[in-house]
């Protein structure tokens, strides 16, 4: 009994119906509800969207801002320190949100390792949009610090040495050569880093609280609305839904190989 | 014929079925108590004189908020008791159908403000220190409330108002004001504490009873409410219609308005109900 032949398509079936109903059935409640559209112009459905857009959009700045000549050190550089530094890059990703949220609070939060120093600069974290970032940061980077690591690999060192023995600068080398080439893997990391964040729940209600226009992204919005009204939880769900989905297919169609046979 | 279909419905039946301390069967003696998080520390105690005087049952407890509760049990959570902190979401809960027979209430409970405690390591640098509670509403100040579907939040939002009505000194807008010193709500009243324990927040709302535990009494400082405009919290707790243990439910419920665990919320400064009744569904509210 070929494993391909039977096996296989039994698998999809179940595994396709186990991910697809609740998905399904997210959007057949959310047509059955009237207040559908009500529940999407809702302050609170509106301000958790702009605040989690505003929010994932600094944090993935800093993210790539940092992230990129970190992970192109990572894959260029094969020292020891450097390799054990690579294997702790995705802690974050097997570590709980929650416990992220704890650390963050024992680091930056008043009564923290390094509150006494923020105080005196009259800087105070917790609980604030910051954190926020901060809480979306620490959880989403080792997304795209993996994703690009993986793709500057993929580029052969001898192409960066060729291209500056033809006179282009180290900076110009890197990107009108490395980056293009490595393009592929930056999008992915970009993307599942940002969707990371757009979903971050654990870490910010514990580092952030939970504060409408402040610190209530989309994710504790929902959690909110739950326990009042299904309406703006289930328009807020399929509205975080819309994004997954838009992440995905934009990431399939930047990444198709096409791309990579233009360059 | 494929197997896989097979082991996977058997595996996804397992994993449903396996409640460990649920009720499995009618000879049963497992109770499934759903009660507000300011319950966390008395209910227990109370759960062990209820089973010693019950050789043989068991009682496991869910705490949250009690609308979160309410919302689970809405969305199938099975249980046997809810009890809630306020009477809004019991009532929310009877009009979805959930009750069987006439919720009673069996304690009582008000607010208090806390602050981190000074001379401990909370206290050392809290950056106002509120001992007032015109403070409350002064520029940066830090304040932590439940969510103003929370009971503990909801009874909050009508302490502010209640002190701006009665005290005009304490200025126009009060609640407002204070309203606008709120970083976080939390989803439950026990977050409120934690926060205010950690420190990194000036100041909380919670119950009376949650500043008596032993953990507030090392973190945390009360600063009273005068009596006129506290809230007078009432908690009802009623047996649910998919009990699937409802007379040890009944039972459980029953106790609850008995002398011994009246004694036992006393010790955790619960007052008593105005007037006990049975919860059975007999009795008119």
């Amino acid at each position: 009994m070929p494993v391909a032949g039977i096996f296989g398509p039994a698998a999809t079936v179940i595994y396709l119906l186990f991910i697809g109903l609740p998905v399904l059935a997210l959007l057949i409640r959310a047509a059955q509800h009237g207040n559908f559209l009500t529940g999407l112009v809702s302050d609170l459905a509106l301000t958790a969207l702009r605040l989690s857009l505003i929010t994932s959009g600094i944090s993935m700045g800093i993210i790539l801002l940092v992230g990129t000549p970190f992970a192109y050190l990572l894959a260029r550089n094969t020292s020891w320190i450097l390799r054990i530094v690579d294997s702790l890059i995705e802690l974050p990703i097997v570590l709980p949100p929650v416990v992220a949220g704890v650390a963050m609070l024992m680091a930056f939060g008043r009564q923290g390792v390094l509150g006494p120093v923020l105080e005196t600069l009259g800087i105070s974290l917790p609980f604030t949009t910051g954190a926020v970032v901060f809480a979306q940061i620490f959880v989403a980077a080792p997304f795209y610090i993996r994703s690009a690591k993986l793709g500057f690999q993929s580029v052969a060192r001898d192409y960066e040495d060729i291209s500056q023995t033809l006179g282009i600068s180290p900076w110009g080398t890197f990107w009108r050569l490395t980056v293009p080439l490595a393009a592929p893997s930056l999008l992915t990391g970009f993307a599942l880093a940002w969707a990371r964040s757009l979903s971050e729940f654990g870490a910010t209600i514990m580092f952030a609280g939970n504060l409408m226009g402040k610190t209530q992204t989309m994710p504790l919005a929902i959690m909110t609305a739950m326990e009042s009204s299904l309406d703006s939880a289930l328009a807020l769900s399929v509205l975080l839904l819309a994004g997954s989905v838009t992440i995905l297919i934009g990431l399939g169609l930047a990444t198709r190989p096409k791309w990579q046979n233009r360059l | 014929m494929s197997l896989l279909p097979v082991v996977m419905a058997l595996l996804l039946t397992a994993a449903c079925a396996y409640q460990p301390d649920a009720a499995s069967g009618n000879g049963s003696r497992e109770l499934t108590v759903f009660a507000a998080a300011s319950l966390f520390n008395a209910f227990p105690e109370i759960a062990d004189a209820f089973v010693a005087e019950h050789p043989g049952a068991s009682v496991t407890f869910n705490f949250a908020g009690s609308q979160r509760l309410r919302t689970q049990l809405d969305f199938g959570a099975r249980a046997d008791v809810f009890a809630s902190a306020d009477r809004r979401q019991m009532d929310l809960a009877v009009e979805a159908g959930l009750i069987a027979g006439n919720p009673a209430p069996f304690a009582g409970n008000s607010l208090v403000v806390i602050v981190p405690l000074p001379g401990t390591l909370a206290g050392l640098n809290s950056a106002v220190n509120i001992q007032r509670l015109e403070d409350l509403a002064s520029d940066g100040v830090k304040l932590a409330l439940a969510l103003p579907d929370v009971p503990a939040g909801r009874y909050a939002l009508t302490l502010f108002r209640n002190l701006e009505t009665q005290y005009p000194a304490l200025g126009p807008g009060y609640a407002s004001r204070v309203m606008d010193n709120v970083v976080t709500l939390e989803p439950n009243v026990r977050g409120v504490l934690q926060k205010v324990a950690l420190g990194e927040v000036d100041a909380g709302i919670v119950y009376r009873t949650d500043a008596a535990t032993e953990y507030a009494a090392e973190k945390v400082q009360v600063v009273s409410i005068p009596q006129g405009s506290n809230i007078a919290a009432e908690y009802p707790i009623a047996v649910l219609r998919d009990a699937a243990n409802p007379g040890l439910a009944k039972e459980f419920a029953r106790f609850l308005l008995g002398e011994r665990a009246q004694a036992i919320l006393k010790s955790y400064g619960f007052k008593r109900p105005a007037q006990i009744q049975s919860p059975s569904g007999s009795n008119q509210r």
